[in-house]
This record gives C-alpha cells, structure tokens and sequence, in this order.
C-alpha cells in the first residue's frame, strides 16, 4: 500500500492507516522538532500536538501526496506554539542530548558546538525552523517557503539573519577579532 | 574567517548532533488521541458559505460555536456592502476585464464570489502598527481566490485569516476565522483597485469590526509574482509607476544585523522596466526585453545590462584579491580611488543631486594598458569595489574588455555612501542605457 493509499484511507477515517502513517513519519518529525526547539521535552509535546492535529484535519488536505510536506507544517506551527507557550528562550535549562563528543568527520569541533547552542538560542522560532529546514532537512528555499506558507523572501531573509547570527558566532570562536575592515 | 561552504558544513555537522527517534510514549500518546478524538470534516467547497462542519457528534460545543457564526457569517454576508460603511463604491478596480468581479448578485443570494486571480495574489507593503502584533518591518497580504490572511517579519504567519469574497464591483468582504488577532466572524468590508497592469493594489476600508485588521490591510501593496530568481523576492515586470523595495539596505552600518528593509529605496520607472533582484546588499532594474533573456540565475554572460544598487561599497584592488584598500568612505575619496586606477579609463566626473543627496558619477572602461587578469578569467579584467562588510562573500564590481559602466556615488549622510551602476556588457548599447536609466535614478529616493 502507497503513503498515497494511506493518507485517503487515513482521511476517511481509518485508524489503523493513520497508525501506520505515524510510525512512518514520527522519527522525522520529532528530529525536526527537537532541532528547532533544542529541547527534548517541547519537542516531544509539539510532536503530540501536531500528530493529533494531523489526525483531525487530514480530511482537509486536499493533495495526498503532499501529506509529508503538510505535517511538516503543522509541525513547524506546533514548535511555534510552544516556544511561545513555554518561552525558555534566555533560561533553557532542559539541553538537547547529544550523542559522542563531536560531529562527524571531526567538522565540528566542541567550541563550534557551544558557539552554535548559545547562538541559536538568540534566534527567534521561525528563523530556527528555516535554517533546521534548509540546513537539516535539506530543502530549497522555495520549498521552504511554500512548506511553511510564507513568501520565499521572507523564507530568505530569516535564512540570510540566522545564517549571519551563526556564522559570526562560529567565526568569533574560531579566530582574534580582526581590525574592521581589514577582514581578508 | 569561515567561509559559506565551511559554515555549511560545520552547521549541517551540528545539526546532525541530536535525537532521532520519537518516544514510544508520544506516538502512543498520539494513537490513543485518535482513538477518541474525532476528525474534522470541512466542507470549504467555495462558494458556500457553510464552511465549516462537523460529521461527528462528540464535539457538540465546538459543532453549537461554527453554526452560530456561520449563521452569523451568512445574515451579515446577504446585509451586502451598500449597508456597511455608507460609502458609495469608486471606480471599478482596472484589472484585467476577464478577471473583473462582477456585481454581487450572487452575493446578495448568500453565495460568494470568489476574488479575482489579479487580486488573489501576496501582497507586500511597508511596516505598519497592528494592533495586538506591534510593527512589522514588512508586511504582506495572502489573498487566495477565497482566502485571507497576513504575516509580517516580526508577527509570524497566518494572522488574521479570514474567508473573502467579492462583494461589489470595487468592494471585497473578508469574515474572520479561527485565527489570531480577529474573533471568529467579524466581518470587514473594503474598497480596492489595480493599476493598470495589476501591480500595485490600493486598497481601503469601509468598515471592519476586527481593529487589527482594520488596520493591516489598506494602504499601497505590490505584487511580486514574476520574480525569476526568487519568487517573491523581487518585483519582476513592472509598469509604469512608483514601486519600493523591499530587502536591499544602502544604508546599512556594517556590523549591524540586517533586516528587511522595505522602502529603502522608492523608485520610478516607465513601461518596459523589471525589478530583477533584491537582496540585503544588492538591487537591480532591468529592461524587461533583457530580464525575458535572463534565467533563475539571473543575466546571461557577456549580457549584463541594467541598473544595479550596491550597499556598502568599499575600494578594493584591481586583482580580484578582495582586499580592502585603507579608503576612506566618502563619495570623494571612492570616486578618487576609482578614478585613478590605472585599470580603468574614466571620463570626466560629474555632479548631481539625487533626492537632496551629493552624488558623482563617472563613465568607466577598461584601460586598453590593461593586461591583467583576475584567476581563472580567460580575457583582461579588473576589480574596484567590493562589499566593505563581506569582501569574500559579498558582491564585487569590476570590468572586462567589452563591457561599459557608469559609477554614480550617493553621499547617504551618516557615512554611508550609495553605490548605483548602470553596466552593460555590450559597448554598443552602453550610451542607450545611460540614457534610459539616469531619470530612473535619479527618480531614487533613499528612506
């Protein structure tokens, strides 16, 4: 049976469809959630939430073969609501775990790693999702903008802000201040 | 320094770090959810107005609250716009006669009508206080053929959605949903209008019982749906008329975070002009005969031909190194610095004034002394300016053997210096172009 098949079966009501469904797409789901949230907790509650919204509304999606990039949606929404539901922003005690001691191929080194947690965390929400969507999950800005429902330049520009925020915290780690305007 | 392909990497490595699983207990959490939750049935076939409905019994209270407001929706809906604001409808909106609504006869019967495909489009129009969201630095409008909603940069997405409709020959009628910022069912109705070639949208309100909608909506919007190299990025094929732009900050104090920039710089242009890009750093016009030769990546080579803005220019040397020269950042000192390189042959330099602002401008070539070339480049060429805040990254300007430029330096006032190119690869069509573009340029005015 096709995702295709699941979802029409899923939206005329059908649970066990939807079950399989969930187990299809929950891993992917909650990797998404947990990056953008930096939070295991709120990741877990916007991953319920959006799952049981999925459930509710999938009568109304009106293309089944877009059912991924949907629940992607309703799942960026979701993260949007507890971010600001919580708003742990400046005082997130509760760390993302992190599997082994650093990226791989050695890429990512440990102060890499700091400079990029406490850079993220001065991101707002929807800036995150964009930078976990086009860096994470690897989608194109269109697809980004049409996945989340905002025009592609507004996909750009939070993209260009955190990518700028990121970048300069990693390069303030990595290198002494340069003089301005003496960069090269 | 790090650079974008290093970032990538390091931040994809980061990224990686992290769960990848989904509890058990939340997906059981979700399963038994649905168990007991009942879906939702929505019947939005346009044009009823019966939106919303439910083919389960559990959910009585939330079932009892649609059918009032759609009640509600409907005895306001068939009142029609005549007895809403008392304000007569002005002319009928100029798109195009296909896409022209027609009067509300259906209306009147409780059925919609949808919007036009001219007007069912994203709008983007300037900051603006909204009650209950503050100020955006830009806003947009999303008008589908019976939708509505707004997001701004700083208030998120999916506010104030709302089903619209046409509701007279220049009026359209918006009704809240289950949304932030309005209460379900408060109706709003607005005069609106096109320019000729369906570009900029005016747009004004009669009555709305939602404030924050009252005050997000009217005002001047443009369209950008023929951008190439970005949908809704750029403003693609203009017309004839006044436009602003939407991203792109000349004025810009480096090191300081950018953000959209909507209106930084208004411009006029007559028919036959596009807006081809418009970025944080950089802005271009372009004849629309040149833009339908151009691909997602932008100019064909050897066929650059347009006006480009650059923010923040710096002197750099001609070998394509991207250092930074110590150049002081005035007009002066840029236009001394482009003017004796020995690269370049300059014609005399001119002054102008351009929205009150001190500029100068210079016609620039390759010098045919000039035998240099940058790496990996097969003819001579030579470098000038660069971007002061990102030399590496950020955009660069110079010339090859064929093409032409006019430099035109803006004194912005706090230090910030404007750069405008007029370029075109082909010599022939150089004289043509600054003779299109100049009064477009000059018709720059700088927020």
């Amino acid at each position: 049976m096709t995702v295709r098949d699941l979802v029409v079966r899923a939206q005329e009501g059908d649970r066990e469809a939807f079950a399989a469904l969930v187990t299809m797409t929950s891993d992917r789901m909650y990797a998404l959630a947990a990056r953008i949230l930096r939070d295991s907790v709120l990741a877990e509650d916007a991953l319920q939430g959006a799952l049981i919204t999925v459930w509710r509304q999938l009568p109304s999606l009106r293309d089944p073969d877009r059912f991924e990039a949907w629940v992607r949606r309703l799942l960026v929404h979701a993260c949007y609501a507890e971010a600001r539901r919580r708003r742990t922003w400046a005082a997130n005690v509760r760390v993302l775990p992190v599997d082994g001691p650093a990226g791989p191929d050695g890429i990512l080194s440990v102060d890499d790693r700091d400079a990029l947690d406490r850079a993220f965390r001065r991101l707002t929400v929807e800036q995150r999702a964009v930078f976990v969507l086009h860096h994470h999950v690897g989608l194109p800005l269109t697809e980004i903008a049409d996945t989340l429902g905002v025009p592609a330049g507004t996909a750009r520009s939070r993209l260009h802000y955190a990518t700028r925020i990121l970048r300069a915290a990693v390069e303030a780690d990595a290198a002494p201040i340069a003089p301005e305007g003496r960069m090269a | 320094m790090t650079h974008e392909r290093d970032f990538d990497a390091v931040a994809r490595a980061w990224l990686e770090l992290g769960p990848d699983e989904a509890p058990d207990r939340v997906i059981q959490a979700v399963l038994q959810a649905s168990e007991v939750t009942p879906q939702v049935r929505r019947a939005i076939r346009w044009p009823t107005w019966r939106s919303l409905d439910m083919n389960r019994l559990p959910l009585v209270a939330g079932a009892a609250a649609v059918l009032v407001v759609v009640i509600g929706a409907g005895i306001l809906f068939t009142r029609g716009p005549s007895t809403t604001g008392g304000v007569a409808p002005s002319a009928s909106p100029s798109a195009a006669p296909a896409a022209t609504p027609s009067p509300s006869a259906s209306s009147a019967a409780g059925s919609a009508t949808p919007l036009p495909a001219a007007l069912a489009v994203v709008w983007q129009g300037p900051p603006r206080q909204v009650p209950n969201f503050g100020t955006s630095t830009r806003t947009r409008l999303h008008f589908d053929p019976s939708s509505f909603f707004l997001s701004g940069d700083s208030y998120g997405d999916d506010n104030l959605q709302s089903i619209a409709s046409i509701s007279g020959p220049s009026t359209l009628q918006v009704v809240s949903q289950v949304t932030i910022g309005c209460a379900m069912g408060d109706v709003g109705d607005y005069h609106w209008s096109l320019s000729p070639k369906g570009k900029i949208l005016t747009i004004s309100v009669i009555q709305d019982a939602c404030a924050a909608r009252a005050a997000a909506i009217p005002g001047t919007w443009y369209t950008s749906t023929a951008c190439k190299e970005d949908p809704g990025g750029c403003l693609g094929d203009l017309e004839a008329g006044t436009f602003q732009s939407q991203y792109v900050d000349p004025a810009l104090s480096p090191g300081v975070a950018w953000g959209p920039a909507f209106g930084a710089i208004t411009y006029t242009v007559p028919d036959g002009w596009s807006n081809s890009s418009d970025w944080p750093a950089t802005f271009s016009l372009t004849p629309s005969a040149d833009y339908a030769t151009e691909n997602q990546g932008g100019s064909v080579d050897g066929k650059k031909y347009q006006i480009s803005v650059y923010a923040k220019p710096a002197a750099t040397d001609p070998s394509c190194a991207n250092t930074l020269l110590a150049v002081p950042t005035t007009i002066d000192a840029l236009m001394a610095h482009v003017t004796s390189s020995k690269a370049f042959t300059s014609s005399a330099v001119s002054s102008t004034t351009i929205d009150g602002h001190a500029a100068k401008w210079v016609d620039l070539s390759l010098s045919s002394k000039w035998t240099a070339k940058c790496p990996g480049d097969p003819t001579p060429d030579a470098s000038l300016l660069v971007q002061r805040d990102d030399p590496i990254n950020g955009w660069g300007l110079g010339l090859g053997q064929t093409g032409r430029m006019r430099v035109i330096l803006i004194d912005l006032g706090g230090g910030h210096v404007g750069l405008v190119a007029l370029e075109a690869d082909q010599p022939s069509r150089f004289s043509e172009l600054t003779t299109s573009a100049m009064p477009i340029v000059e018709s720059f005015k700088f927020k």
